[in-house]
């Protein structure tokens, strides 16, 4: 009850408990009707698993939403006071994975429940439920009963993972966007440890957030030629796949084109801290006045845990661009999953969403001393307003450019 | 009541609460130009609020202040923040550099938010911090200062764009002893070499003579102490001047 009431109050955080919630129950939803699927066909082993690793991509995403949860919660303020009160580094992790276990417990509950009223429904057909229409939507149990034991493992995952990526995303060593700022409070309440470890490893992130750039562009152009690879290869000849790995033409999920996709989302996710650090490296070169200085080196400084969440944006912002692609030139329609797979897809978007503004929240809170700051020297509020529209518009333009040019790129199912 | 022609800021009668608390309850002062005044008075009595309030960051709820003859309780906003920016110069008591910025980068910071030129505020702010004794980590980030030589880099801040008032707020509240006599010879002797008015505020001045000769809370290098207790003017200690002031300037300026 009392981790209820310090964490429930802000309206970011219910929403991302809502989120997380619709998140896990939308992912117990899909692991069911997987588990469905391979019930009702034994014979095709290969295809049953293509689809629970597809699971992975939701659930994945769904660890990342409770993790950055955990890092928004509690603010730093609440973390100094529980840290007096005994509830220090190590034992916040544990706080944090109960509160997003609950979320994620509610959300496979729910999970059930749907899965068991449309079950009854559709075998009675007097309890009016859910219907959802389509062979490819089909919901589980609808005509076999899922066996107990399969299901409760399946569902528990969610829960579990989350907790885990919860209390990862709160352990003492996670990258804060106050570190290095030597008397924000916050950063006496984190042990003097990690003070000097930030001066330890001031040097090697810069590193890797360079080399994640790189990494992340080759991987994306990897995707991008991977998937140009498959689609020509299928409309050649007539079913997706490489050589003698082929598959039916309708199931994109199995072909490599999916992956081409999943690799290029994956690379723009690396590169975002790199581009991030750019992007402020560019801002503050060649004399800058004081507000390309103070923006571009707010860049620099936020670039490590603010990079992975906008690359991720920026993937989802993609994949939208591709969409609307397909809708107009009404490529893949075919293909088109049903509303199931489709609710999952639009979950995951969201979670990426709710993700990138916990990060951005967190990052606006860590430059309230600079703001403190700001205001005691006397600089005008036309100045700080100045430094976040400028910090704003180069973040947009320089993940809007990597986004757009990827959804673009993107090679869609044939016909 | 008019204000002595020498007074360069005066209060009268502030009043201010922080949501209902009194911090202040009528306190009225006088700031000589070019003299360094103390405040001095146990933690809560209301320092931080005066100053605070002096400097125009907060409008108290009654009571004038004037700069130069000047209202600035009556200014708006933006009036009081083109004042700070301009005229005075604030030191708090912790460095509060910016962590993203390099040293000489935090010290010209006033000057580069006035607008003049990134090679000027650049060979003003390394003339500071040459000054202050910092000028070999112009360069480094401030996580890789010592906490000295951190708020040595914010006392370079608050002065590299002379202002006519500053403002110490505990200067010297995180250092250890030896560095704090080093910080506040510092300070004063760059304020009496420009003439710039000094307001500090400290809660440990030592009244006696031991610890004055000892230099090391700033009793020895203020003109004048002001008591301040609950939030009114104290009447002990008294408010006359400082015996050891002149000698302790003269020593200042061989100190640095």
């Amino acid at each position: 009850m009392l981790t209820l009431r310090l964490t429930l109050a802000p309206p970011l955080a219910l929403l991302l408990r809502l989120l997380l919630v619709c998140a896990s129950a939308g992912l117990g939803l899909l692991l069911l009707a997987t588990l469905s699927f391979a019930l009702d066909n034994p014979d095709q082993r290969a295809a049953a698993l293509v689809r629970l690793v597809w699971c992975l991509v939701p659930l994945a995403v769904t660890a990342h939403l409770a993790a950055a949860l955990a890092r928004t919660e509690p603010g730093s303020e609440t973390r100094r006071g529980l840290d007096s009160a005994g509830l220090g580094p190590v034992r916040l992790p544990l706080l944090a994975a109960r509160t997003a276990a609950l979320p994620a417990f509610v959300g496979s509950a729910l999970a059930v429940l749907v899965a068991a009223r449309s079950g009854i429904a559709s075998s009675s057909g007097v309890l009016t439920a859910p219907r959802l229409p389509d062979a490819l939507a089909r919901l589980p149990l609808a005509e076999q009963s899922l066996p107990t034991p399969a299901a409760a493992t399946l569902l528990s995952t969610v829960p579990l993972l989350t907790a885990l990526a919860a209390a990862w995303g709160a352990r003492p060593g996670a990258p804060r966007p106050w570190a290095g700022t030597e008397d924000t409070g916050a950063a006496a309440a984190s042990a003097t440890g990690a003070r000097s470890g930030t001066l330890a490893t001031a040097g090697p992130r810069k590193v890797s957030c360079q080399a994640g750039l790189l990494v992340g562009a080759v991987l994306t152009a990897g995707g991008l030629l991977l998937a140009a690879y498959a689609a020509r290869d299928a409309a050649v000849g007539g079913s997706l796949g490489l050589g003698a790995w082929t598959f039916p033409a309708g199931d994109v999920a199995a072909s490599p084109l999916a992956g081409g996709w999943l690799l290029a989302a994956f690379g723009l996710v690396l590169a975002g801290p790199g581009l991030v650090m750019l992007s402020g490296r560019l801002l503050g070169a060649v004399r800058p006045g004081p507000v390309r200085l103070l923006a571009g080196r707010t860049l620099i400084r936020e670039a490590p845990f603010l990079g992975r969440e906008l690359g991720a944006l920026s993937a989802v912002a993609a994949a939208l661009v591709a969409l609307v692609r397909a809708r107009l030139t009404d490529a893949g329609a075919a293909g088109l999953p049903g509303p199931l797979v489709g609710a999952s897809v639009v979950l995951s978007g969201c979670c990426v969403a709710g993700a990138a503004l916990a990060a951005l929240v967190r990052a606006r809170r860590a430059r309230a001393p600079l703001r403190e700051l700001l205001a005691r020297i006397g600089a005008s509020r036309k100045l700080a307003r100045a430094v976040t529209l400028v910090r704003a518009c180069v973040t947009l333009v320089v993940f809007a450019g990597p986004a757009v040019l990827a959804g673009m790129l993107t090679a869609l199912p044939p016909h | 009541m008019a204000a002595p022609p020498d007074d360069v800021l005066w209060a009268r009668g502030l009043h201010y609460a922080y949501d209902g608390s009194p911090a202040l309850q009528g306190v009225s002062i006088g700031v000589r130009e070019g003299e360094i005044l103390a405040v001095a008075g146990p933690r809560g009595s209301g320092k931080t609020t005066l100053l605070r309030c002096l400097s125009g960051q907060l409008l108290p709820l009654k009571g004038e202040v004037w700069f130069n003859s000047a209202p600035v309780h009556t200014l708006g906003r933006a009036a009081r923040e083109r004042l700070r920016l301009h005229r005075f110069g604030w030191i708090d008591s912790s460095p509060r550099l910016v962590p993203e910025l390099t040293v000489w980068e935090n010290a010209a910071l006033p000057l580069l938010l006035h607008g003049s030129g990134y090679r000027a505020a650049r060979s003003a702010a390394h003339a500071w911090l040459e000054r202050l004794d910092v000028g070999d980590c112009a360069s480094r980030p401030p996580s890789a200062l010592l906490q000295a030589q951190r708020q040595r880099v914010a006392v370079a801040r608050a002065l590299v764009h002379s202002p006519t008032v500053l403002f110490a707020d505990e200067p010297t509240a995180p250092l250890h002893q030896n560095d704090r006599a080093q910080v506040l010879r510092a300070l004063s002797a760059a304020a009496r070499s420009h003439g710039i008015t000094v307001l500090l505020a400290s809660h440990d001045f030592t009244l006696d003579q031991a610890a004055r000769t000892a230099d090391a809370t700033g009793a020895a290098l203020a003109d004048r102490i002001v008591g301040l207790t609950d939030g009114r003017r104290a009447r002990t200690p008294a408010t006359g001047a400082v015996p050891a002031g002149s000698e302790s300037a003269a020593a200042c300026s061989l100190s640095v």
